[in-house]
This record gives C-alpha cells, sequence and structure tokens, in this order.
C-alpha cells in the first residue's frame, strides 16, 4: 500500500526484510514476555511474583542504578572533556588522541577488567615488581561497587565523546565571530552558544552511556562475582547457573525488569533530545577553533597523563602479567617467561578455536549484515515516517536490551528443536550467530540509514527518470553514494562481535566458545596468567584492526571510520 | 510528440488539498511555465507529471496513452521524460560524461551509439572539453548544463525544469535563460517549467499557468497575463502597477482615458476595481481632471518611480523621466486601464 508507487521487485524485497526484522527483533522481545508472564495467572507464589519481592533483586537493582549513575557521571567527564579539547583547539596530533580515546570503548569489558584487576592488588605484578603491593590478604580495591563504576565510565566515555564530537564538528566557525562581534566574552561564548548547542548531544550520549552501563556485563561479572556484589546482569547470569526449579521464567521476569528500565532510558533520552534539538541553519567549511596559546603544552600533557591512566598503564600490567609464571611474582630477569603464550598457542586447542570461532562469527555477522542493511535502510526511507520510526525502533529493541536478555530469549526460542524442520540449533554455533545478527542489525543499520536519509532524493529520483527500476538504482546510485558508511557499520559489528561476552556467555557450549567466554573462564578457574595472556593478544587484534582501517582511511571517503577524521 | 493534458487533475496529502481540480492541456513542443508562490502546488504538479507522486483524482494524459489516474500509476521509469532538478542531481561519484551517458547505459545503447549521443548532448550545452571531470569540478552554471545534457541525452519528449535556476547569481540566471531558450528552439520538445520567479517564466513560456492554493488562476500567453489579468490576485501578482478603487464595473474591459475619468470621478461607489500599469500614467499631462501628491520618488538608473496619493487616498504607481519634489501635487492623466473581477478572498 505504502510502495504502491514502486515496482513489484520492491514489493517483494520489503516483504521479505519485514519477515526477517520480525524474525530477528520482535519474536525474541514477544517470547521472553510470554516467558515471563506465563507464572502471573497462577498464584502469589508464581516465579514472576518471587522474583518481584526478593529482596535479592532489589539489592541488585540499586547496585545496577549505583554503578551505572557513578560510571556515566565518569563517563560525561571523561568524555566531553576530552571531546571539547580535542575538537575545538588547536591541539597537535589531534587523530592519535581521537584513536587513543576510541580504545577503550574496542577493548571487551573482560579485558579492561582483567588489566585494572591486575594493577592493583596484592597480587599485582606491576606494584610487585616495585616492591610496593599491598599485604596479602587485603582487598583488591577493583572488587568494588566504585571499582565496576570506574570502568564503566572509562569502558563509555567514548559514547559521549563521539556523540558531542560529532555535533561539534558541525558548529561554524562563524557562530563563534558573531558572538565575538556582539562583544561577548570568552566564558559567555561557552555558556549561551557552545553549550546550548550542544546539550542535545551531551544528553544523547550520557543516556547512552547509562543505558550500555545497565547492560554491561563483562565488568560487573568480573569485579562483582568474585566479591558477591551483583548488579541485574550478573544476578540473571548466576540464576541461570544455578538450574532451580521454575528458573525460566525467574530470569525471564528478571529480564523484563532490566529492559523495562534500559528502553525507559531510551525514551526519555529520545525526548529530552528533541527537546533541545537545534537545526543548524547556513553551511560553513571552517568548524569552530579556539587558539590555546601558551596553554597548549599544558592541555597536551594533561590529556596525555589521563590516557596513560586509564589506557596505558592498565594495559602494561595486562601485558606484565602475562609474562610473570604465576600471579602474585615480580616480574625480573628471572620469573620473564613466555610459557603462558607457549601453552596457549601450542598446548591449548582451545584457544585456536575460540579464536577461529570469534573470527567465522564476527565476519560472517558482519558481511551479512551489510548485505541486509542496504535494502532495509531504501526501503525504510520510503515507508511513511510513523510507520518508519516504529520499524527503527523495533531493530533497535535487541540492541537496547542487554546482551544478557537476549541471550536468555534465544535460549527460550530455541531451547527446543525448530518447528518443522526437527533440527535443533540449541547448543551449536548457529544459535550465537542469530543472536549476534538480532543485536547488532541496529549497529550496521545506523551509519547506513543515516548515509541514506541524508542523501538528495533527487539523485535517485533522476536515476528514476533515466529509466532505472529500482535495483539498478541501489547498485548504481545509492551504493556508491553511501558505500562509505556499508564499511562503516560493517567495520563496527565486527568490531564489537568479535570480542562479544554477554551474549556468547550464556550460548556456548563445548567446542563453541568465543574469545569473550575464553577470557572470562580462564579468569574464572583462576588461570588469570593464561587469560591475562591471551587478552594482550586480543588488544592487540583490536589495535592492528583499528590502526589498519586508520592507513586505509585516506583511500576510503571521509566518515567511515569513528574514529578517524581529516579535521 | 504527443499533447501533455491534465483532466480535472486533484493531489491531497491527508486531508490537505494541494492541487485542487486542474484542468491543462500542453501542445506539442510549447514551452510552458507554472508560475505561482511557494505553495501554490506547482511542484506537485511537475512531481505528478515525472511520476513521483500518485493522483488523487482526474488523470493525466500523454497522446492517448495514460500516465497516471487514480488507479492507474505509470511508473517513473517508464515514461522517458527528462527532468532538470533545482539541485541539479547530479550524482557526484559520475563524471560528466558519465553523468550524461546514465539514461542511454540504463536503455543498454551499444558503445557507438552511446558515444555519439553523449558528444551531441553535451555540443548543446557546450561542455565538451568538460566531459571527463566530476561535478564537483564545475561551477554552478555548468553544473546546470549537464544536467540539462541529461536530460535531453535521450530525446525525451517531455523534460520538466523544477526551479533550475534558483540557485544560481543573478548574472548567471540571465544567461543561463538564454540557454534555456536556444535548448527549446533546438530540441523542439515540450517543456514545462516551474518557477516562482514571473519574470524568468514570461522571458521563457510561450504559456503561463498562474497558480494560487493549488487551483488555476490563469492560463495564458505572457502578453496576455501581463496586459490582462483575470483577476485582482492575479493582476497584483504579475509586473508592476496600481489597483483603483472605481465605481462598481464590469471586470476583464479595456478602459480608454474617458473611461477611467468617468469611474474615477463617479462617487456613488468604490466596489470596482481596475489596473493601471505606471507606463500608461502621463506625469506630463496639463489636463485639469486628475492630481495626485508625490509620495515617494525613487531613482531606478533609466527612470524614477513615482508614487502618487490620489484624492480618494489610492496609490498610484508611475514612471517619470525627472526626478519630482516629494510633497509637491501633479496633474496627470491615465491612458488606458483594466478592469478587474474582484478576488472571492479579498475583502477590503
Amino acid at each position: 500500500m505504502y510502495l504502491r508507487n514502486t515496482d513489484s521487485q520492491l514489493r517483494w524485497l520489503s516483504f521479505s526484510i519485514f519477515l526477517l526484522i520480525a524474525l530477528l527483533s520482535l519474536l525474541p522481545s514477544v517470547r521472553l514476555i510470554m516467558e515471563a508472564l506465563k507464572g502471573v495467572q497462577f498464584d502469589v507464589q508464581s516465579p514472576l511474583s518471587e522474583v518481584m519481592r526478593s529482596s535479592q533483586t532489589w539489592t541488585a537493582f540499586r547496585n545496577s542504578f549505583y554503578t551505572s549513575g557513578l560510571g556515566t557521571l565518569i563517563a560525561v567527564v571523561l568524555g566531553a572533556g576530552f571531546a571539547f579539547i580535542v575538537t575545538l583547539t588547536n591541539i597537535r596530533a589531534r587523530a592519535i588522541w581521537v584513536f587513543l580515546f576510541m580504545l577503550p570503548m574496542m577493548i571487551p569489558p573482560q579485558v579492561t577488567a582483567l588489566s585494572w584487576l591486575q594493577l592493583f592488588g596484592p597480587a599485582s605484578p606491576i606494584l610487585n615488581t616495585f616492591g610496593v603491593a599491598p599485604a596479602l590478604g587485603s582487598p583488591n580495591p577493583m572488587y568494588s561497587a566504585e571499582g565496576i563504576a570506574l570502568l564503566l565510565g572509562i569502558q563509555n566515555a567514548p559514547l559521549v565523546f563521539l556523540a558531542l564530537r560529532t555535533q561539534l564538528l558541525c558548529l561554524p566557525q562563524d557562530l563563534i565571530e558573531a558572538a565575538k562581534v556582539a562583544r561577548a566574552s570568552q566564558e559567555a561564548i561557552w555558556i549561551d552558544i557552545i553549550l546550548p548547542l550542544t546539550r542535545g548531544a551531551l544528553i544523547a550520549g550520557a543516556a547512552l552511556a547509562f543505558v550500555s552501563s545497565l547492560g554491561n556485563f563483562g565488568i560487573p561479572a568480573m569485579l562483582g562475582i568474585p566479591v558477591n556484589y551483583l548488579v541485574l546482569p550478573t544476578l540473571i547470569y548466576q540464576k541461570m547457573a544455578g538450574f532451580g526449579q521454575g528458573m525460566l521464567s525467574e530470569v525471564a521476569g528478571l529480564s523484563m525488569l532490566i529492559s523495562f528500565l534500559v528502553l525507559g532510558g531510551m525514551i526519555m533520552q529520545q525526548w529530552l533530545q528533541q527537546r533541545s534539538e537545534y537545526a543548524l541553519v547556513g553551511h560553513s567549511s571552517s568548524h569552530m577553533s579556539f587558539r590555546l596559546g601558551k596553554w597548549r603544552l599544558p592541555t597536551e600533557t594533561a590529556l596525555g597523563l589521563i590516557l596513560l591512566m586509564i589506557l596505558v598503564v592498565p594495559c602494561i600490567a595486562l601485558v606484565v602479567s602475562s609474562f610473570v609464571p604465576a600471579l602474585g611474582m615480580p616480574l625480573n630477569s628471572q620469573t620473564f617467561t613466555v610459557s603462558a603464550y607457549i601453552e596457549m598457542l601450542a598446548n591449548q586447542g582451545v584457544t585456536a578455536r575460540a579464536f577461529s570461532n570469534s573470527l567465522l562469527l564476527a565476519g560472517a555477522a558482519s558481511v551479512v549484515l551489510m548485505c541486509l542493511c542496504l535494502p532495509l535502510s531504501y526501503i525504510l526511507l520510503k515507508l511513511p515516517l510513523k510507520v518508519r520510526i516504529l520499524v527503527t525502533s523495533l531493530i533497535e529493541v535487541p540492541y537496547a536490551i542487554p546482551g544478557i536478555v537476549l541471550a536468555i530469549a534465544f535460549i527460550l526460542l530455541f531451547a527446543r528443536p525448530l518447528p518443522i524442520l526437527g533440527v535443533s540449533i540449541y547448543g551449536s554455533m548457529s544459535i550465537i550467530f542469530l543472536a549476534y545478527l538480532s543485536c547488532f542489525l541496529s549497529v550496521c543499520l545506523k551509519p547506513i540509514y543515516s548515509a541514506m536519509s541524508q542523501m538528495d532524493k533527487a539523485l535517485e529520483e533522476a536515476a528514476q527518470l533515466a529509466g532505472a527500476n529500482a535495483i539498478q538504482r541501489l547498485v548504481h546510485i545509492i551504493l556508491p553514494l553511501t558505500a562509505p558508511a556499508f564499511f562503516a557499520g560493517a567495520i563496527l559489528v565486527f568490531l564489537i562481535s568479535v570480542n562479544e561476552l554477554t551474549v556468547s556467555a550464556l550460548l556456548w557450549s563445548a567446542g563453541n566458545e568465543t574469545l569473550g567466554v575464553l577470557i572470562f573462564n580462564l579468569d574464572e578457574s583462576g588461570d588469570t596468567v593464561l587469560a591475562s595472556a591471551i587478552s594482550v593478544l586480543v588488544v592487540l587484534l583490536v589495535a592492528a584492526l583499528m590502526a589498519c582501517l586508520s592507513l586505509l582511511a585516506p583511500r576510503l571517503p571521509k566518515g567511515v571510520i569513528p574514529w578517524h577524521d581529516s579535521v | 510528440m504527443a499533447r501533455l493534458s491534465l483532466n480535472a487533475v486533484s493531489k491531497s496529502f491527508g486531508d490537505k488539498t494541494v492541487v485542487d481540480n486542474l484542468s491543462l492541456t500542453i501542445e506539442p513542443g510549447q514551452f510552458v511555465a507554472l508560475l505561482g508562490p511557494s505553495g501554490c502546488g506547482k511542484s506537485t504538479i511537475l512531481r505528478m507529471l515525472a511520476g513521483f507522486e500518485t493522483v488523487s483524482a482526474g488523470d493525466i494524459q500523454h497522446g492517448d496513452q495514460c500516465l497516471s489516474s487514480a488507479k492507474f500509476h505509470l511508473p517513473t521509469e517508464e515514461r522517458n521524460f527528462g527532468m532538470v532538478f533545482q539541485s541539479y542531481a547530479l550524482w557526484p561519484h559520475m563524471t560528466v560524461m558519465e553523468n550524461v551517458g546514465y539514461p542511454l547505459k540504463i536503455q543498454k545503447e551499444d558503445r557507438q551509439n552511446y558515444q555519439r549521443r553523449v558528444q551531441d548532448a553535451l555540443d548543446i550545452v557546450q561542455l565538451n572539453d568538460f566531459k571527463d571531470r566530476l561535478p564537483s569540478q564545475l561551477s554552478g552554471g555548468q553544473r546546470q548544463r549537464v544536467a540539462l545534457a541529461r536530460s535531453l541525452v535521450t530525446e525525451p519528449d517531455v523534460i520538466l525544469f523544477d526551479e533550475p535556476l534558483a540557485n544560481l547569481d543573478r548574472h548567471l540566471r540571465e544567461s543561463m535563460e538564454i540557454t534555456f531558450r536556444e535548448f527549446h528552439r533546438r530540441t523542439g520538445a515540450t517543456m514545462v517549467y516551474v518557477t516562482h520567479d514571473q519574470a524568468e517564466a514570461m522571458a521563457l513560456a510561450d504559456q503561463i499557468a498562474v497558480l494560487k492554493d493549488g487551483q488555476l488562476m490563469q492560463w495564458s500567453t505572457p502578453e496576455d497575463l501581463y496586459a490582462q489579468p483575470s483577476n485582482e490576485w492575479v493582476a497584483n501578482f504579475i509586473g508592476q502597477g496600481s489597483i483603483l478603487r472605481c465605481q462598481s464595473v464590469l471586470g476583464n474591459q479595456l478602459l480608454t482615458s474617458a473611461d477611467v475619468i468617468g469611474l474615477l470621478y463617479d462617487q456613488t461607489g468604490h466596489h470596482g476595481r481596475m489596473l493601471v500599469r505606471p507606463q500608461h500614467v502621463d506625469l506630463s499631462a496639463t489636463s485639469n481632471m486628475l492630481q495626485g501628491t508625490v509620495r515617494e520618488c525613487i531613482f531606478r538608473g533609466e527612470r524614477y518611480d513615482i508614487f502618487l496619493e490620489l484624492e480618494n487616498g489610492d496609490t498610484l504607481h508611475a514612471y517619470h523621466t525627472e526626478p519630482l519634489t516629494i510633497g509637491s501635487t501633479r496633474q496627470l492623466s491615465i491612458q488606458q486601464a483594466w478592469t478587474l473581477e474582484p478576488s472571492h478572498d479579498h475583502d477590503h
């Protein structure tokens, strides 16, 4: 009906795409809600009401709010500070700052947690190497609510940074010049011009950081579970591991709770953002920039120190602990050993398997999603606005709800063999793959969709007048013009999914380990040195991937890679 | 070549009617302008002709083929129309040659024909030296000419123009107007040209459709439109001139000098309206029949624009070769005027 103007090619395409979205995005959530509500009609003893009355639930609820709130605060301070300085001033080597600051987001949370654990505490190889480690038996300060919040903040600061930086790059220099002509002071320019214009981006970034913190599993799992400080995702994980009666309904209930929190946060963010959004009129080739003058060197030093603290030192700790024979020993010429690496590469078949599993999953997911998003965004843009918002929100749901919830939904969906086919994908790699498709569809879609919506509609209409049908228009006109966005989408999916832990933590099975699961399991079983060695490799892999892309960046159109821009 | 006709076409978005019961017949080879203020529905009409929008009621015929009706819609890609967009809509990833040749590529034209026809199209717009450039390496006027070449490369029956000069500066606009006129002479194609600029429409078109709020106000040649506007709104919209109140009078008549004086002097009513073009006001007259007070005098280079206040309070616009003192009183005569049907929505 809505696509009446278009040909039958397009109609078939849209039909199959919407079917797929329904399967990927809607079905898991529906299944989850059904399971959570299953017990309700029986009596007050039902699993859902039990969950709601359990003090454990509300403790985890409070903990989740506390760690996420504090984490968001840290993320906003870090991210906004870096965004303002790196974007608005004449600081040197901008590209490197951006790259380094984006790195924490790309390093998987379990690796971040592991590296910070190695940094502090009595067994710290670094502190032991310098002989300043706390006495044995004293607690590691990272095993605490504040430790979790700190790492959530560092992990999510790039979200705030990116949101704000994108907006700042759009602010034309003449706004400041106009303010200066009106004799506004430096402070007045900040308070009256820059802050109001960036408020929307700041709120969006903060809300993203909060939602992402709420759903984070890796950090509270590594830092909270050992001292029994549980947040909602780790509570779900523990209940899943517990296998009690009515367990599935209980976790489904918990999942609903956390989903509501997260979705509520997202809706509030969108509402707030819409209220504070200003359309920028006019165009200007140069974006805002302030001269730092004599403050340039001190500013650069300060940024360097912060990055040293949050990025370099933990990484060194990680590297150091991968070279000692056992945790708690200092690193020196006698103790230095690469046995962990040898063991990992030579003896442990599981490591090689996890690497190839993760690469396969991430590669397949990014390619499939990239191919899917071309027709999807195209069709979305042909829909009336209301329908479009509805569909994009649906696609957003699996990404917005925490990974642990999505994993539960997939278990519920696929615990029994598939109808008609009679094959069970539960316990195979396919279930992880499908969950990734569902989860990362919106990650891939966003850059592609926004690139397409920014394209002048007349470009496609001109092709239509030239006689090109829908497929020809897609291939000849739209694809080449939005290719950068496709790369960006696929790369982002690959980077995120290759290190993914939360979804696979519940869906993996023997033989189907992912990298994230491998590190988590090794750490849990006390094999910290080996876990560190693998983490070092993971960090190297991530950094190498990002660096490769940065090298390629001049050949790719502008805007493909978030941590690279020509400004 | 075939006649293009719109028969009682209406278009609504939701409950808002944008084009209301419009009928137009465009003869083969005509250059037609759709003229009106923004929001009058002219772009929607063009988009319906192109096939980007469906029609809500009525139908569009091209020769004996139905393009659009409430039940049927021939997709754009099957219409073989050319179009020049306001934003040029050049594909930034293709060279000038590839842009112009794209419609031929879609039609699977063989290599030789492709080369020759692209060459011919580029010759018409004098851009053959630029065929390997990318659109970003061209100036605004050159981009517009590439768009022009692309619209004609398949030799379409109808070429549509959507405010093609709106993004160009005044100087370039004048030279593009000349290009368009030559282009029309050379191709002989039917052209439908949307604009809000009456000077542009008058300079280019054989026939102008004046639109307001989705309704056709007048459909005539530029000369008739100027000399004989069909109602008060069109008279205000087109050209310079003053509308004077007078005794009730039948609309759409040409008045002589004597008629004008008679109608203005009779104070029994003021429900009639007459349009006086400034070139028809003679300020060197000595007859004592009409007079006005000079309120404004503006230098325009070749002449002065004079605004006078008449005895009944109406303002009269006139031209004069010399400046006049503000506040002075002048004798004047009006050589001719055009009586107007009152617009229905005008209430004073």
